[in-house]
């Protein structure tokens, strides 16, 4: 890897499931890069494969998922180089949570519930060498403080007897114990109230600065992409196809996927106003259709969009997106721009 | 009484004829010619077996079936033909017998399809089938050998009247000299009558008391619930050797009656449950009252939603009593006569032919027809489960 | 900003400590147990006294033809041997009953005139408590490690053949296993010598802690042994292969896989220990199982246990052992259901918050 602050490379990344009727392409070609400190939003409907993409991240697929081609290629904190593909048994188990962590939704299933937080701690820390239950204690008080937690009644109660916000900033916490270079976060707000997720957001906004860490942060949510994530990519049945700094992807979207999305956020300045949505559904995963994934709901499709698939390029410096008609998506989502300005 | 024996007769292949002339001619007149002709063969065939007992339900079920080929909801909006205006959404009571009967029907016939499917389960309903087949048709088949044979059969130089399996006797003599194979065929029919009854009146009671418990709830509901404890925690069977050594049964009927005393909760609770989720509904509450609402609800409410869970319920009855009942013979608590698969076991054991070789047959015939009619009983409803749960079926 | 659904609780004095205890989980299952041992204790007291076939009624016959006595004199003669007095009204009889039995007076028997029923019974509880305590440890232990096995190979040959062979067992009643193994494992295939093996204890050894009676113990249980761990581990193996496989599809496990953890860590604390509840709460039904089997089980075998206790005073047509026998029969399985629920509480940390439930 040529620049220094790439920590994860991901390249070409094809990733399938078997299903009783054929293989499903889960994703497709995926290619990016996260840098030191960046957060990426990864942003899509269920089903287009960004949870997926996750778990590939640690190689955590279902016995069904097979990595199709493609690589993962991770640079540790020494510079040495790791392509994750071809780590054994054992050495997944140990860069999953030491290198990278996975903080899953906080649904009280995430939680062994016969077991108490503590011990949970304890177990991560035992797993991964540190069998003195002191220090694995004096950290996770530290960083239960900053999600915070008050420690004393968490750390000794079982799961079933946390609310909801606070398993999720447990799970937030656990990933964090041992100092990961990057911390996947899989929907953190999707299963909470607003209340709470606004403290989730918050908590994790503080911890963003505090420790030198990237993140990649899965959701459908894009208020909540705006507010994180230094850089947003969309996913679409199980393909990247747009990628780009937060303030571009917002204001300056270059494919009609992502522009749909923007307009389907309900904005409370414009005053009442029909609720606009993307009509019709995903393509089938096992049989996609030619042409780009998108067209059969695209209000921009063409004729070559039906049968080429648009390369993914770059629109503007660090902006790519794979689209035919990306200058009339441009257009239209700076027409609307002027439309709200003059509204106000 | 004629027509109500277990046993194959002729005067049953002639209920049986007049039984199957019902769905005949009802799929005659719906012109389906195909399950017409197989609704009056299953009639025949039970009747034959079982007289009324077989041939007057079968003609529900055939008829059932046959209604079921041909029946379209008149306000099923994908099979329908009439236009909404003349859809009445009230039922006329033979509108409901038939939509009844029609889904008893493609009940059926998945039945059918599922006991295909699922290995196992065709393994023990094959099972069921075999000894239902002995002790229906056996009898008629071979004679019953109820004479002690001392010495005619006697081989030269025996000690006892113990004999291995031989050409002759494909399964040896007992300890009279008498042919264990006719008493294996004529010795299942009452233990499974009994055991068939007692799963029927576990059943009745069962449902009876556990929609009593739940629509009525309070004081009778809480003393049904405490007695159901009370029965489920008492050790079973310890309890029935007492009450057999106390009680004199001069009827099989009467251990039938009891062995569904002991067994009635386990069932009774699931109805319970299942009538209390129902009253959470308006209109049951409407219809709470004892003379009226009672019979209705159970009806048309809670049966269909349970019949599944009750059929093998009732599976795991019939499964229990033969335990008890065999278990009660071979301690000797409960005198029934010859010929029996209990009593063979029984008496072989007090002549010594547990340590006998050559008296194995007359202990291995009984002991492994009940094994395997067990085994067949559990193995069957593995086919029942995955016909009524719906996530195990692979798409109907 | 904090909405707990169950607020965890700051740690608590002894007296919240105290008052937790009383009206825990715990505590309620043992108010439940003593109830039924009540019931119990009463219904045993109706059968005898007032059944159809009243066995009082039945010696009191039997007196009045062998001994040529009148109706009264029977009457009373039998009153002495069933140890009450006939002429008290019923109630005064059953408080009288009660009163004894919480001395542990169990009667007397009345065949072997005079021994206490107590004594009868304590005599033979210890070999029915081994016998049957020892079949369910193996048979429980065993069925759970073979059921996660079978979970975890799903579909392969083993799990294929083990699923066959513990529906095979499962299916085939108790007693008739018992017979079987004997006929063919003994008779037939002579793998040993059934006659040996039978009873509880050879006669010559000497009875004590010494490695020669406990090896005829031994030697002398295993049938029995063998029985009862044959016709339940079936059932054990199948539930935990089920209960495991829908174990493993639980987030939790797929979390601790992301967490690094080692894989005999999430067998044991993660799958192992979930998986095994829903078990647990079956092994209360199963004890009494058991103990209702040991009856005929015992016969078969010549085992001393109360199972051959009460037969053999149903033979003789002694009523007060039988009572006492039944009585003790009862007790010990609501017992061990009542600890079997206990230890679900405590195994199941959401049960264990105070009085919710």
């Amino acid at each position: 890897m040529a620049e220094n602050d790439v920590v994860l490379r991901v390249q070409d990344l094809s990733i399938s499931y078997l299903a009783p009727r054929g293989r499903v392409r889960a994703v497709s070609r995926v290619s990016f890069e996260l840098h030191k400190g960046e957060t990426l939003a990864l942003i899509g409907e269920s089903g287009c494969g960004k949870s997926t993409l996750g778990l590939s991240l640690i190689r955590l697929l279902p016995v069904t998922g097979r990595i199709d081609s493609g690589a993962m290629l991770y640079q540790r904190r020494d510079g040495k180089i790791i392509d994750i593909r071809k780590l054994n048994k054992n050495q997944v188990r140990r860069f999953r949570w030491a290198e990278c962590a996975m903080v899953f939704q906080g649904a009280l299933n995430s939680l062994n519930p016969v077991i108490r937080i503590r011990d949970m701690v304890y177990d991560t820390a035992r797993a991964h060498g540190e069998h003195n239950p002191n220090k694995a204690r004096r950290r996770a008080m530290d960083l239960f403080q900053r999600v915070r937690l008050d420690f004393e009644r968490v750390f000794n109660a079982y799961p079933h007897q946390l609310s909801g916000g606070m398993r999720q900033r447990v799970l937030i916490a656990l990933g964090l114990l041992l100092n990961p270079q990057v911390v996947i976060l899989d929907e953190p707000t999707t299963a909470v109230d607003i209340l709470t997720q606004r403290t989730i957001i918050e908590v994790l906004k503080s911890i963003k600065d505090e420790f030198d860490l990237s993140i990649i942060f899965i959701s459908h949510d894009l208020s909540v992409a705006a507010e994180m994530a230094d850089t947003v990519a969309t996913m679409y049945a199980g393909e990247m196809v747009e990628i780009g700094p937060v303030n571009e992807v917002f204001y300056r979207p270059h494919h009609a996927y992502t522009l749909g999305l923007l307009e389907a956020v309900p904005r409370l300045s414009v005053g009442a106003e029909e609720l606009s949505s993307i009509p019709g559904s995903p393509p089938d995963l096992i049989e996609p259709p030619a042409g780009c994934k998108f067209h059969e709901r695209c209000p921009f499709v063409t004729e070559s969009c039906q049968v080429e698939l648009p390369p993914f390029v770059a629109v503007e410096d660090t902006h790519r997106a794979a689209c035919f008609e990306s200058d009339r998506v441009l257009a239209r989502a700076l027409e609307i721009h002027d439309h709200e300005r003059t509204a106000r | 009484m004629i027509g109500f024996q277990t046993i194959a007769t002729t005067s049953g292949l002639i209920i049986g004829a007049v039984c199957g002339l019902i769905p005949l001619m009802v799929g005659i007149r719906l012109r389906q010619w195909k399950p017409a002709l197989i609704g009056f063969l299953a009639c025949l065939f039970s009747g034959f077996a079982c007289g009324f007992l077989g041939g007057l339900p079968m003609i529900i079920i055939a008829t059932a079936v046959v209604i079921s080929y041909s029946y379209i909801a008149k306000d099923d909006p994908f099979l329908s033909r009439a236009s909404i205006d003349e859809v009445d959404f009230e039922e006329s009571w033979q509108d409901s017998i038939l939509r009844q009967m029609s889904s008893l029907g493609r009940t059926t016939r998945a039945a059918t399809r599922a006991l295909i499917r699922n290995k196992a389960g065709f393994i023990g309903f094959i099972g069921v089938m075999f000894f239902f087949f002995m002790t229906v048709f056996g009898p008629s088949l071979i004679d019953y050998d109820g004479q002690a044979h001392y010495y005619d059969r006697m081989k030269p130089g025996a000690i006892t009247l113990f004999q291995g399996p031989s050409r002759e006797f494909p399964l040896g003599l007992d300890y009279q000299g008498r042919d264990v194979l006719s008493h294996m065929v004529h010795g299942g029919q009452k233990l499974i009558i009994t055991a068939v009854q007692a799963g029927i009146f576990t059943t009745i009671i069962a449902v009876i008391l556990g929609a009593i418990a739940g629509l009525i709830g309070s004081i009778p509901d809480r003393l049904l619930t405490g007695l159901s404890n009370f029965i489920l925690t008492i050790p079973q069977f310890p309890l029935l050797v007492v009450l057999a050594s106390i009680i004199e049964f001069d009827q099989r009927i009467f251990l039938a009656l009891l062995l569904a005393v002991l067994d009635w909760p386990t069932l009774m609770r699931a109805v319970r449950a299942q009538v209390l989720s129902l009253r959470e509904r308006d209109y049951v509450e409407a219809a709470i009252s004892l003379d009226l609402g009672l019979p209705h609800i159970i009806v048309r409410e809670v049966l269909p939603n349970m019949i599944s869970y009750i059929v093998i319920s009732l599976i795991f009855s019939i499964r229990g009593a033969v335990y008890s009942q065999v278990g009660l013979v071979f301690l000797g608590m409960v005198p029934f006569k010859e010929p029996d698969w209990g009593v063979m076991i029984y008496m072989g054991r007090q002549q010594g032919a547990l340590f006998l070789p050559e008296a194995s047959s007359m202990l291995l015939s009984p002991i492994l027809a009940i094994a395997l009619f067990q085994l067949s009983l559990v193995l069957f409803t593995r086919s029942l489960e995955e016909l009524f749960n719906p996530r195990l079926r692979a798409g109907l | 900003m904090m909405q707990a659904s169950h607020p965890p609780q700051a740690p608590s004095t002894l007296s919240q400590k105290l008052v937790r205890a009383l009206t825990g989980y715990t505590a309620r299952t043992l108010l439940q147990g003593l109830l039924t041992i009540w019931a119990v204790i009463t219904f045993t007291f109706i059968l005898i006294r007032k059944m159809p076939g009243n066995p009082v009624d039945i010696k009191v016959e039997q007196l009045m033809i062998s001994q040529n006595l009148s109706y009264q004199d029977a009457y009373n003669r039998a009153a002495g041997m069933f140890d009450f007095d006939p002429d008290a009204p019923l109630l005064e009889q059953y408080l009288d009953y009660m009163w004894k039995l919480i001395r542990g007076d169990l009667g007397r028997s009345i065949t072997s005139s005079g021994t206490p029923v107590l004594d009868q019974i304590l005599r033979y509880l210890p070999w029915t408590l081994f016998s049957v305590g020892v079949g369910l440890f193996i048979s429980f232990t065993v069925g759970i490690f073979l059921g996660m096995a079978m979970a975890y190979w799903r579909g392969s040959l083993f799990d294929n053949v083990m699923t066959a062979f513990s529906s095979v067992l499962f299916g085939i009643p108790n007693y008739i296993t018992a017979l079987l193994i004997i006929l063919i494992l003994g008779v037939q295939l002579e793998w040993f010598n059934v006659g040996e093996m039978l009873g509880g204890v050879d006669q010559d050894v000497k009875a004590g802690f010494n490695y020669d009676y406990l090896r005829s113990v031994m030697k002398h249980a295993f049938l029995p042994v063998l029985t009862y761990v044959s016709a339940t581990v079936g059932g054990w193996m199948l539930t935990m292969k089920s209960s495991t496989i829908s174990t493993l599809g639980e987030e939790y496990v797929t979390v601790a896989h992301a967490r690094g953890l080692g894989r005999w860590r999430i067998l044991t604390a993660y799958v192992g220990r979930n998986a095994m509840l829903p078990l647990v709460t079956r092994l209360a039904i199963s004890i009494g199982f058991v103990v209702g089997g040991s009856v005929i089980i015992e016969s078969i075998f010549l085992y001393p246990g109360l199972g051959k206790l009460l037969l053999q005073a149903i033979g003789s047509r002694d009523y007060t052992t039988m009572q006492g026998v039944f009585l003790v029969i009862s007790v010990a399985v609501v017992a061990s259901n009542m600890l079997a629920d206990m230890m679900y509480g405590f195994l199941d940390p959401r049960i264990h918050v105070s009085g919710d439930r």
